[in-house]
């Protein structure tokens, strides 16, 4: 069973591979698409901004691999922040750019007058999937974002933070395609739970 | 000297006993225990009762003790039938509870356990009778660790500035020595007393807690490990080889697994001292920070009274409010007579206070001046002159001195 | 709801950390990796990591401790140090820094801030502003580790800073720092009316009734604490568990 990271940024996925590591994951770094192949869940990951990333993801030839390795491959997908943004039908962040559309909504920034952006820092996640969020000590996981997915597809919400007054979606789940708003590789022990339940539903 | 008590304390209400700055201002206290606020992790409720009653009612009435046991059962019985050298490692002290968890590990459990004492340099010569008795009784192979005590004096004296506490080196000799002998000798279990929610919150019941690099780095070593002493006291770092903790690698490769004994049975320490009395011969003694005449607290190291006095000027409170905080637990002493208690014999200064300065090679001058600089407010200073001198202990001619 | 966090700072001289008074007389408090294992360990919600002889140096922070303390610790973490463009960032998050923090640069050249929050998103970018009082009351803002004063009214400074996309807002008072005589509230209750992004106040904590009045007056979202872990006998579990007590809302460390 192989997990691969793809890192659609120039910052570091160290966090996110030392994360499947401790669970000792057989774990490699994807930077083309015949390795795409090889692995059992895709993990999407990395620090940046929405059209940065794509344009990172096409110049490595990754985008159609991904899309169809997901799409019609049915690969199970895990993406992180702005990695689960990436399923979005479109993002308005430094312009409107199109997402993978794999969850049917908008990526938008959140409004500044009602709350306080970014929204940085530990905060709890409700989540109504008993699997993925199994065995949870405290629920509370790290944030870091200005931008989030308002969805469409009711459905695919597993899991809400509520900021203020602002209701964040902050899981996504349909099918082989898993999305957290929070950083797992960043929230202590949850977070590395949740990781490894990920990895488990999903195989 | 009852002037000076008065002079310090003037201004405020009571005047009856022993005053105590503390207790007349209305240092917080638990409305259950009489733990007060100052007590490391505590925090109370809407009604005043702190959280470690409430993890003390965890411990009671939540925890299910007989599936606990069958766990611990279950993990005795397959190291058992590896048929090692040593079934695993009992790290040792010759105080109550490594005494009793020892005798639990030979006579109940029928263990053969490899003994690991780290020698902190003051063990008092009652402690050491109690081991060799306890050794002998049980019949175990023991290993006791003695560090280079010029090194151990730098790391008290740094221990005591930086953190206003100077056992740093015992607590990360205790903690991370016997788990560099299981790696050495491939011995992959280590059992230790009692579990950490007994007296704070570091930790909970309902955790299955491994006594483990994560603990040791969270509460045992004072937010400070071996690499940042070096730094600090100027010695290369295989100078403190001894209270390294082993990488995980290692640990894992052995397949350690280190677990308190005090989170699979409940722990009952008068019933312990009961047992350790009439099997093996154990044996009280007097400590200066305690109440009047022998008792089996903490009787091992020569310091518990500069520790409880640095305590007591830190936090405003010492032993006394520890042992009535247990006595109230176990139902048997009213807050009541605990507060009564404390008011007559807490905040003693100890005459051992003059071997420790020795050791550090420094003055009581610059000693207070350095506790008192680690005053946990909401606790006020305390005069050092105002209080009462603690008698001698009877064995403290014979303990070592440098300038003999 | 969302937590106040707890964050220890940590200033890097060197390979050591270090703390001093007002950003003088520096003592060494440890090894950045061995404490990043500590708080880890210890239940901080981050750790903000600076170099504080890098911008001085014309160098950035150390990307390699930056690493090592990314590999050994499970938390955010925010660095800086010299930071003064896109590439000196790129580099940090290389390391795998999850914020950079800059302050003299973003002084000296403003357009900078923009720059990064583009390239990296504003929750990426930290601002840092270190600030002293001067004979008139008035605060005057100083860079290169407090070494030399700039003629910038703060205010102006601050709504620039916002404009160009900072995610959050590093105030310290260089009067207050390392002193443990608690935090400059007025201070801080003045800066939140102006600063909408998360604030993080430094400098002064020395007790746990601090951060109790930190909170509860100034409404501060964030603070970074120093001396008080350092070189006292505090840590972040014993924190958290009185400010739960005094119904601050923190995450269980």
């Amino acid at each position: 069973m192989k997990i691969g990271i793809v890192n659609y940024s120039i910052g570091n996925v160290g966090s996110v591979y030392s994360a499947f590591k401790f669970y000792k994951y057989d774990t490699l770094l994807i930077d083309k698409p015949t390795a795409l192949a090889d692995v059992n869940i895709i993990v999407l990951a990395g620090v940046g901004n929405f059209p940065t990333a794509i344009s990172r993801l096409k110049a490595l030839n990754l985008w159609d691999a991904i899309n169809e390795e997901v799409l019609n491959k049915k690969k199970p997908v895990l993406g992180i922040c702005l990695g689960m943004q990436l399923f979005a039908d479109i993002s308005y962040e430094n312009g409107e750019n199109k997402g993978f559309g794999w969850i049917k909504g908008k990526v938008v920034r959140m409004d500044s007058e009602s709350v306080r952006v970014p929204h940085i820092g530990w905060d709890e996640v409700k989540s109504s999937d008993d699997k993925l969020f199994k065995g949870m000590r405290y629920n509370c996981f790290y944030f870091m974002h200005s931008y989030h997915f308002v969805l469409e597809d009711k459905d695919a919400n597993i899991a809400t933070t509520y900021y203020g007054n602002l209701k964040i979606c902050s899981a996504v789940r349909k099918d082989n395609i898993v999305g957290v708003q929070f950083h797992p590789e960043k929230s202590q022990g949850d977070g590395l739970r949740f990781l490894k339940n990920t990895v488990e539903a999903m195989l | 000297m009852g002037d000076d008590r008065e002079n310090l304390t003037k201004g405020n209400a009571s005047a009856e006993g022993n005053l105590n700055t503390n207790l007349e201002i209305g240092l917080e206290r638990c409305v259950k225990c009489t733990l007060p606020i100052t007590w490391e992790t505590i925090y109370f409720d809407d009604d005043g009762v702190c959280n470690i009653c409430k993890n003390w009612n965890t411990k009671q009435n939540v925890i299910n003790w007989e599936g606990r046991e069958k766990q611990l059962l279950a993990i005795f019985n397959e190291v058992k039938n590896r048929k090692n050298s040593y079934d695993c490692i009992v790290p040792f002290s010759g105080g109550k509870d490594s005494t009793f968890t020892l005798w639990a590990i030979v006579r109940k459990y029928g263990l053969k356990p490899l003994v690991v004492s780290f020698d902190h340099g003051f063990y008092r010569p009652k402690t050491v009778e109690n081991r060799t008795r306890t050794f002998r009784k049980l019949g175990v192979d023991v290993i006791t660790f003695t560090p280079n005590w010029q090194v151990v004096k730098k790391l008290m004296l740094e221990a005591l500035i930086r953190k206003g506490d100077f056992c740093w080196h015992c607590h990360a000799g205790v903690f991370a020595y016997p788990m560099q002998i299981a790696v050495k000798f491939e011995i992959p279990l280590l059992i230790w007393g009692e579990g950490g929610g007994e007296y704070e919150a570091y930790f909970k019941y309902e955790d299955i807690e491994e006594t483990d690099e994560w603990k040791f780095n969270r509460r045992i070593i004072m937010g400070m490990r071996a690499e940042d002493m070096a730094g600090f006291i100027g010695v290369e770092l295989r100078e403190l080889q001894t209270f390294i903790y082993p990488a995980k690698e290692e640990l894992e490769r052995v397949g350690i697994k280190s677990i308190p004994l005090g989170n699979f049975i409940p722990w009952d320490v008068k019933k312990h001292v009961e047992i350790i009395k009439k099997e093996l011969g154990w044996m009280e003694d007097e400590i200066e920070s305690g109440f009047p005449g022998k008792t089996y607290e903490k009787i091992e190291c020569m310091f518990t009274g500069v520790r409880d006095y640095i305590k007591y000027l830190k936090r405003g409170f010492a032993r006394i409010t520890h042992l009535t905080t247990l006595d109230i637990k176990h139902g048997r002493m009213s807050r009541d007579e605990a507060m009564g208690l404390i008011r007559k014999y807490e905040g003693r200064k100890p005459k051992s206070l003059a071997v420790i300065l020795e050791y550090l090679e420094i003055n009581e001058e610059e000693f207070n001046e350095i506790v008192l600089r680690h005053l946990i407010p909401p606790a006020k200073p305390i005069n050092p002159k105002t209080l009462l001198e603690g008698n001698k202990l009877w064995d403290q001619d014979l303990w070592f001195r440098e300038n003999k | 709801m969302i937590s106040r966090r707890i964050i220890p700072l940590f200033l890097l001289r060197g390979n050591r950390l270090v703390k001093g008074t007002n950003f003088k007389d520096f003592v060494d408090v440890g090894d950045p990796i061995s404490q990043a294992m500590i708080y880890d360990a210890q239940g901080a919600d981050e750790i903000i990591v600076v170099d504080v002889e890098s911008s001085a140096k014309g160098k950035i922070i150390n990307t390699e401790i930056i690493n090592g303390m990314i590999n050994k610790c499970r938390l955010p973490i925010g660095a800086g140090g010299g930071i003064k463009n896109i590439e000196d960032a790129k580099e940090c998050f290389n390391a795998g820094a999850d914020k950079i923090v800059i302050n003299t640069y973003a002084v000296l050249r403003t357009a900078l801030i923009r720059e990064l929050a583009d390239e990296f998103g504003s929750q990426s970018v930290v601002v840092s502003i270190d600030i002293k009082k001067n004979k008139k009351g008035n605060y005057e803002i100083y860079v290169f580790s407090g070494k030399q004063k700039v003629d910038i009214d703060i205010y102006s400074y601050i709504a620039k800073v916002i404009e160009c996309g900072a995610g959050e807002i590093l105030i310290t008072s260089i009067d207050k720092e390392g002193t443990l005589l608690g935090f400059d509230y007025e201070l801080y209750a003045k800066l939140r009316e102006i600063i909408p992004v998360p604030m993080i106040a430094s400098g002064g904590a020395g007790c746990y009734d601090d951060m109790v009045e930190l909170f509860k007056e100034t409404d501060s979202d964030a603070c970074a604490i120093g001396k008080m872990l350092f070189l006292r006998d505090y840590d972040i579990v014993r924190i958290k568990s009185y400010l739960r007590g005094r119904k601050v809302s923190v995450r269980e460390a």
